[in-house]
């Protein structure tokens, strides 16, 4: 299992970093952070946005390009309402329940008689694929339990699986040489953890940019955090304090960071500058950064952004809002990059999160709920999907009932990717008919 | 907190072994009587502050302490950060990255003069511990995600765009560049390989004029080292 350094800490070797670049064997041979070019690749510079040469680039690569296909999973921390995400205005006795934080229509869109979304994803509705009552049978109303169940694909909470979701898609899907699955900002995730691919998590492009430069004083600067790695030609000896077995774990696992670290710093020279025609904030970074990397064609195929904070037990109104308005912002901008890039019908975006919040407002927001509706965006059809969940049949905890499972909704996520149900979810899953406009064939189990 | 009529059981309930017209100030204080509450808490404290459970002896004091006090958390935090136990703790556990980010800025030192003093707080965000901000109503897990690569990398980059700002390290008199940088950061435990590592990135600068280039990478190369990631 690739968490040597401990659990959720996802590593790669140099030789899979270096692969990921594109340089050879024999470069990887040499060592040292400065042996290979820091300014190689296919970066894409910076173009004004509405100009002429962006607008002739965006024509030529408008053509769909053959390849494989990547998943972009956005996960919204915290339990994200999915009543105020795909609001159904048209129920009464919902309009009942949330009184209390009812949003104004004029920050509303509508879709339909029955539904509308907030304002904030108005721009990109029509492109939007909805999934109703996404949940579990038996809910927990923690968000550790819910975390793992939906970081390591379990509905039923057994706790037996040792990997993650994503990171066992990664093993069904990817050579055994390339960097299958990345995580942009947010540190290493369980969801990520996977039994043979190599997944690592990056740090936000604009950060890092800094010390990758080809300058003088920076090559110094990786030089000398390069004599951290273990086995360094300048490793002093040991690396231990003698201050007992956890210390000196923490210490191994904190040197061999650093040089992870800086072997990560390689691999963004070739992004090049940052897409001009993305807002600001930290998920647009994120998803500039993950078009870039598919467009490295370099094996990465799944890709793990973890965003927001949407726990809204107040407040939720206005935060709920705001964080509508980035989402909108971000993944329009998304989406039209890779519209430019001729990557719509490889890419598949969607949303996860711990569970949704509860029928009933508690006055100002929302406590921790059961299902929740999830978005996805790209190679889907847009719309509704699944069954509206029944606000008046609540469970014996005054939440509603799921009525589209986790796993059937993750199947339909792995499927689609290429990987088998079976081996990424589990026995029984069944993709929802209908979201992805070219579901793949289904995969056999490795076990069949 | 107020009481929900419509959705409150009106009636006696039995909740956690007591049996009444329980209300929410009731469902709080039963709570906090529960003999599980203080230890549970306790525990949580010490972990998140020492970087281990506590032995169970301990865990009965500082029960008992946080019992005594009326369940105030700021006199279990006080016990714990007391004890001889949490001083002997040393590199038990990663630092949080707030705490990484004070120690930084506090080695680091004051800006020149007429430099701008923001310190990009926003960095935490990046470094995925934004104040106020955490993922959800339980906190910032602890644990080696705080070692993560990404995490190293984000630290990196942060003092080297920030230090272009600081103060040249000055030795004291019979003190040598390497031993100056180690006390302004605090580092007064380090391994050979880390002495080693900044004794190699004071000589590669040896004979630079540039007194703040020098400053800048051996701050950074020490504040990246992995006995400044540990509390």
């Amino acid at each position: 299992m690739n968490d040597i350094n401990g659990p959720g800490i996802p590593t790669v070797t140099r030789r899979q970093l270096l692969a990921m670049l594109g340089v050879g064997g024999a470069v990887a041979a040499t060592g040292g952070i400065g042996a290979y070019s820091l300014r190689g690749g296919a970066a894409t510079a910076a173009t004004p946005k509405g100009s002429t040469a962006t607008t002739k680039r965006a024509a030529a690569r408008s053509a769909p390009v053959a390849g494989p296909r990547a998943l972009v999973v956005v996960e919204l921390r915290g339990g994200n309402d999915g009543f105020a995400t795909l609001v159904p205005v048209g129920d009464a006795r919902f309009r009942r329940l949330r009184d209390r934080i009812w949003v104004d229509e004029k920050e509303l869109v509508r879709l339909d008689d029955r539904y509308a979304v907030p304002k904030g994803l108005a721009p990109i509705k029509d492109r939007l694929a909805f999934v109703e009552g996404v949940g579990v049978a038996k809910p927990d109303l923690s968000h550790f339990a819910m975390l793992q169940r939906w970081w390591q694909a379990d509905p039923d909470g057994t706790g037996a699986r040792r990997t993650g979701f994503l990171g066992r898609c990664c093993d069904l899907v990817a050579g055994d040489q390339a960097i299958a699955g990345v995580s942009v900002g947010g540190g290493s995730s369980m969801v990520m953890v996977a039994e043979r691919a190599a997944t690592v998590a990056l740090p936000q492009l604009d950060l890092v940019r800094e010390i990758a430069k080809p300058e003088p004083e920076e090559e110094r600067l990786r030089s000398s955090l390069g004599r951290f790695r273990p086995g360094s030609a300048n490793d002093g000896g040991d690396g231990s304090l003698g201050l007992g077995d956890e210390p000196d774990h923490l210490l191994s696992v904190a040197r061999a960071s650093v040089g992870s670290g800086l072997d990560l710093l390689g691999s963004f020279a070739r992004l090049g500058e940052r897409p001009a025609d993305y807002p600001d904030g930290e998920l647009s970074t994120s998803l500039a950064m993950v078009r870039q990397l598919i467009s490295m064609d370099a094996g990465m195929r799944v890709f793990h952004v973890p965003w927001g904070s949407f726990d809204t037990h107040s407040g939720q109104v206005g935060s709920h809002n705001d964080q509508m308005a980035q989402l909108g912002l971000a993944l329009g901008a998304f989406l039209a990059d890779l519209d430019a890039h001729g990557l719509a019908d490889r890419v598949v975006v969607a949303t996860i999160s711990e569970f949704g919040r509860r029928a009933e407002a508690n006055g100002s927001g929302t406590d921790h709920g059961t299902a929740s509706t999830m978005l996805l965006a790209g190679a889907v059809t847009p719309g509704r999907h699944g069954e509206a969940p029944n606000f008046s049949r609540l469970d014996d905890a005054g939440n509603v009932r799921a009525t589209t499972s986790m796993a059937d909704y993750y199947a339909t996520l792995a499927q689609w990717l290429g990987a088998s149900v079976e081996d990424a979810v589990v026995k029984g899953a069944t993709p929802i008919t209908g979201v992805m406009r070219n579901a793949a064939a289904p995969r056999a189990s490795a076990s069949a | 907190m107020t009481w929900n009529a419509e959705r409150g059981l009106g009636g006696e309930v039995v909740y956690l072994g007591r049996r009444g017209r329980i209300g929410v100030d009731d469902v709080v204080d039963i709570l906090c009587d529960h003999p599980a509450c203080a230890p549970f808490i306790a525990s949580k404290i010490h972990r998140y502050l020492v970087g281990t459970t506590p032995e169970p002896g301990r865990l009965t004091a500082l029960a008992q302490v946080f019992r005594t006090s009326g369940l105030q958390i700021g006199v279990l935090v006080e016990d714990i950060l007391r004890d001889p136990s949490f001083i002997s703790a040393r590199m038990n556990r990663p630092r949080y990255a707030i705490e990484w980010f004070t120690a930084a800025l506090h080695a680091l030192g004051p800006f020149r003069e007429g430099e701008d003093p923001d310190v990009h707080p926003w960095v935490l965000e990046e470094l995925d511990q934004l104040p106020y901000r955490p993922p959800n109503v339980a906190g910032w897990p602890p644990g080696v995600r705080w070692l993560a690569p990404s995490q190293q990398l984000a630290r990196a980059a942060y003092m080297w765009s920030i230090s272009w700002r600081m103060r040249p390290i000055e030795p004291a008199r019979g003190t040598d560049l390497v031993t100056a940088t180690m006390r302004r950061c605090g580092l007064h435990e380090v391994s050979p390989a880390t002495r080693s590592t900044l004794q190699q990135a004071a000589l590669a600068t040896a004979g630079a004029a540039d007194a703040l280039s020098v400053s800048r990478r051996l701050i950074t190369t020490a504040v990246c080292s992995p006995e400044f990631a540990l509390a």
